[in-house]
């Protein structure tokens, strides 16, 4: 039978078999979250390196300016070479190493099994594949800050032609993608697989919570998504090592010389392929997002979810329109009318599945009884950020709109509303709420408190400004944060009041280290395998579930959300249980 | 069947049909539809863009095309003859079927290697024109495909037989698997032939 | 094994040998087509027609499409030909529609060499 993974994982296994080449997808789970957490974290610190240089333009940075090298920041001051480095790996490490690893590989793996039912994932050996070509990709990312020249430094966007003709860090991102693309291929195949093939008996798809449903449409994203940017990273690499010229228009001249090379190419048909992902892959930071924040708000109104049903035709649709919507990152493009309609008209109704589920996620609050845990605040917070961050995409949706705000700073806030205190609120949320389940303690209410209101301000404060600068026109991607423009010269105070922000934010990052790492040895232990009084199927397996996560076998009579069913001997019914 | 061991590895589950790994193999290969999907976009896009193109006939070799089209269409023949040949029990029958296959896709490549060599003679680069780095770079990935069927085979042939042993039902699946990933592959080609030699 | 699955099991290969006999027929006929010289278009028609042809064929028998029962797989599948079809059809379409009105409004078709010349940057 399937003899090496039964044996495998039973109790003679090695350490390093056991925590490092672990087959278990909790064990995978959590090699995912630490490791994103930590990339997560070495974002953030690029981040303030950008933030002082645009607060303060030119000048040193003290104490640590000088750890950065000639090269980079000589006497502690900041070159643009350096700065367009740290702005394209920022964008780079927190999407593709922070928030999608955390988001799919840690919660996915981590929690879809479990609330499922299952054992594990379909593939066991395919999940640990994953992990480790995700961990290979960031070492090469990593590591490219050292090459000569540099990290990448042409935008995560990396538009030809200048990606193509860059330093020789954007070949180390090249294939530090296609790592990251791969892993990201072989993990979809899995949730997918295990979501259809593993479900519990009795667990039909409209029983499915909603965190199984956002993950299940998030792995198609990511399995149809993808491989035209893996395409398009392979041309890219052609034209960097072989001189194709893909991507190189005829004519070309850099420095006054014409390039040898063939031409013929076209910079367009990278933006179209790297678009094709790029955009469904902001719906991969979302979904999950959603998902985490419906089961959180849910167990904590102790209600059932208004319009599950609704949500999850939603879900699908947004998920099948967002691969129809790409060419909105490119009205800039000199494209013409007819094309443009196309995807304004796309673009407009992908908005109405996002405002179906927010709008829900609100009605479910009404009349419940509410619930203030930290988990629960992070979920609450989401709700406006997001709507925030969504409203103010309907400007850029539409060409007429988007003409002035393109590539301003007012789509860097925009884009950060949503994932910042967006996805990241969430993915803090989900980190709160499954803690026990993973540890068998609690985290800090305290501290919890003490990370989430400054956090949310914090980020307030840094973003709110960026609209305004972008309204009057501050290009993105400035070094010197505006101020060699007139234009400009009214609103380059802020920067500082973003980097002010930024500092605050960075200080209630430090409760939740503590809390996080503290917890795991010191917590309050949980008493129950299921403390929040919750009704999935993750709450049925003991806390720190060993290998085959159930103690004993599990059959599903209901609905995800039976909340105050009336009758009922308790505010909750879970799946699992015969009776009500 | 929450607690001990993966269910559907051998066994279909009733409602889809499907055991876990064919599910998880077509999965993959829509993912490759798309990933071949995205390069010829790229070659409808440079073509249509091109002030001039030149006929692929006229720079490669459409009777070596043809050969290694015919070696890769009898190479899916007899992989599902050497599925077939597990389904009857016949273990001899299965080595021989799935030894042709391989010998088959090594031949495609030996060509396609003598093709390469042909146009490098040549000066003939994927620097030269936005012809050749399509040519290259397409038949390129379809080659290392091939490569990764080639090695995916040669271990089912060889050293992952032992599993016939202790779990048959289980490597006929895992056969039936790699045809599935194979006649893929040779469906790439189906597309690729045309496009780049004929047309 | 019992002599009627023997039976059904000779049909299946007398199936796939059909099968791999239409294949090697239809290539035949695609380089047959080359010959004849068309005009690009009908060229491009007549190969796609006959390379979906033999994706129905290969994809139907061989990969036993066909007979499963399963509505998840055709339903990845149709998915990924809607996207594929967009990712296909889109880009070039956005090529044959460029902006009008402004002083780039030379048909992106004949491409940068002159457009270098007349460009200037802002």
């Amino acid at each position: 039978m399937s003899s090496d993974a039964h044996a495998a994982n039973s109790h003679e296994m090695p350490f390093w078999q056991k925590y490092i080449f672990s087959q278990d997808h909790k064990i995978i789970g959590i090699q995912y979250g630490i490791t994103a957490l930590f990339f997560l974290l070495f974002g953030f610190f690029l981040m303030l390196l950008m933030r002082w240089q645009l607060a303060f333009p030119g000048q040193e940075l003290p104490l640590i300016g000088k750890w950065f090298g000639e090269a980079n920041m000589p006497g502690g001051v900041m070159l643009p070479e350096f700065y367009n480095q740290l702005g394209a790996m920022h964008g780079t490490i927190m999407v593709f190493l922070g928030v999608v690893p955390l988001a799919v590989g840690a919660f996915g793996n981590y929690v879809v099994p479990l609330q499922i039912g299952a054992p594990d994932m379909a593939f066991p050996k395919l999940n640990m594949a994953s992990y480790w070509a995700f961990f290979l990709g960031g070492v090469v990312m990593l590591a490219s800050f050292f090459v000569p020249g540099g990290a990448a430094n042409s935008g995560w966007t990396s538009y030809p032609p200048l990606a193509n003709i860059a330093t020789a860090g954007q070949t180390w991102w090249l294939v530090g993608m296609v790592l990251l693309i791969t892993s990201s291929l072989l993990g979809s195949v899995n949730t997918i697989t295990t979501i259809f093939q593993l479900r519990a008996p009795g667990l039909s798809f409209f029983r499915l919570p909603f965190f199984v449903w956002a993950q299940l449409v998030t792995g198609f994203l990511l399995l149809l998504a993808f491989p035209p940017l893996e395409a398009a990273g392979v041309m890219q690499l052609m034209d960097r090592i072989f001189h194709t010229s893909f991507f190189m228009p005829s004519g070309l001249m850099v420095s006054g010389q014409p390039l040898a090379i063939s031409g013929g190419g076209s910079v367009l048909l990278w933006q179209h392929l790297f678009w094709f992902l790029a955009h469904p892959e902001v719906y991969v930071l979302i979904l999950p997002a959603m998902g985490i924040v419906t089961e959180i708000i849910v167990n904590n109104t102790r209600k059932p979810l208004n319009g599950y049903r609704l949500m999850v035709y939603s879900l699908i649709f947004l998920g099948f329109m967002s691969f129809i919507v790409w060419a909105h990152h490119m009205f800039l493009t000199g494209m013409g009318t007819a094309i443009s309609a196309f995807f304004q008209a796309t673009t407009m109704i992908i908005s109405i599945p996002s405002v179906v589920i927010l709008s829900y996620l609100f009605l479910t609050l009404w009349g419940g009884s509410i619930r203030y845990n930290t988990p629960m605040l992070f979920s609450l917070a989401f709700l406006p950020m997001f709507g925030i961050g969504g409203l103010t995409g309907l400007p850029l949706g539409l060409s007429a709109s988007d003409i002035p705000l393109h590539d301003t700073y007012y789509v860097i806030a925009h884009f950060h509303y949503i994932v910042a205190p967006g996805t990241i609120f969430a993915l803090f949320a989900g980190i709160y709420f499954w803690f026990p389940k993973a540890t068998g303690r609690k985290m800090n209410e305290f501290l919890g408190n003490l990370h989430f209101w400054p956090s949310l301000v914090c980020m307030n404060v840094i973003f709110m400004p960026m609209f305004i600068q972008g309204l009057v026109g501050v290009s993105r991607r400035l070094y010197d944060g505006g101020a060699s423009y007139d234009f400009a010269q009214g609103v380059l105070h802020l920067n500082k009041l973003s980097t002010y922000g930024a500092w605050g934010l960075a200080i209630a990052q430090i409760p939740f280290i503590i809390n996080f790492f503290g917890s795991i040895f010191k917590g309050e232990k949980v008493t129950s395998r299921n403390p929040w009084e919750a009704t999935t199927l993750e709450w049925e397996a003991p806390n720190i579930p060993g290998h085959g996560n159930f103690d004993h076998e599990l059959k599903v009579y209901r609905g995800p959300y039976e909340y105050s069913v009336p009758g009922a001997a308790k505010d909750f019914s879970p799946q699992a249980s015969e009776k009500i | 069947m929450s607690t001990g061991e993966i269910p559907y590895i051998v066994k279909p589950r009733a409602d889809t049909g499907l055991y876990n790994a064919k599910l998880g193999i077509w999965l993959f290969l829509a993912s490759e539809v798309m990933l071949f999907g995205a390069l010829f976009s790229s070659y409808i896009l440079l073509r249509v863009g091109a002030t001039d193109w030149p006929r692929g006939a006229s720079i490669l070799s459409v009777p070596l095309g043809a050969l290694n089209t015919t070696f890769l269409i009898t190479s899916s023949l007899t992989i599902i003859l050497s599925w077939i040949a597990l389904r009857m029990k016949d273990l001899p029958k299965f080595k021989i079927y799935m030894g042709v296959t391989i010998l088959l896709a090594l031949a495609f490549l030996g060509i396609k290697a003598y093709e390469y060599s042909l146009k490098f003679q040549h000066h003939l680069f994927p620097s030269k024109s936005t012809f050749m780095a399509v040519y290259f770079t397409l038949t390129g990935l379809h080659a290392c495909h091939i490569i990764g069927g080639v090695i995916v085979n040669s271990y089912l042939w060889g050293p992952g037989s032992r599993m016939w042993k202790t779990d048959p039902e289980r490597f006929t699946n895992r056969i039936e698997i790699a045809g599935l990933y194979w006649h893929f592959v040779d469906l790439v080609w189906l597309f690729l032939f045309p496009v780049l030699y004929l047309l | 094994m019992d002599a009627t699955k023997v039976e059904e099991i000779k049909k299946e290969i007398r199936g796939y040998y059909l099968i791999f006999a239409g294949l090697v027929s239809l290539s035949l006929v695609t380089v047959g087509i080359y010959y004849l010289h068309l005009p690009l278009g009908f060229a491009v028609f007549c190969a796609l027609l006959i390379a979906a042809l033999q994706v129905f064929l290969a994809a139907g028998y061989f990969m036993h499409l066909i007979s499963e029962k399963m509505i998840i797989l055709y339903g990845v599948l149709a998915l990924t030909a809607c996207f594929a079809i967009a990712e296909l059809a889109l880009p070039s379409i956005e090529h044959h529609n460029p902006i009008t009105g402004t002083i780039h409004h030379q048909e992106k078709h004949h491409e940068p060499v002159s457009e270098t010349e007349t460009h200037h940057v802002p």
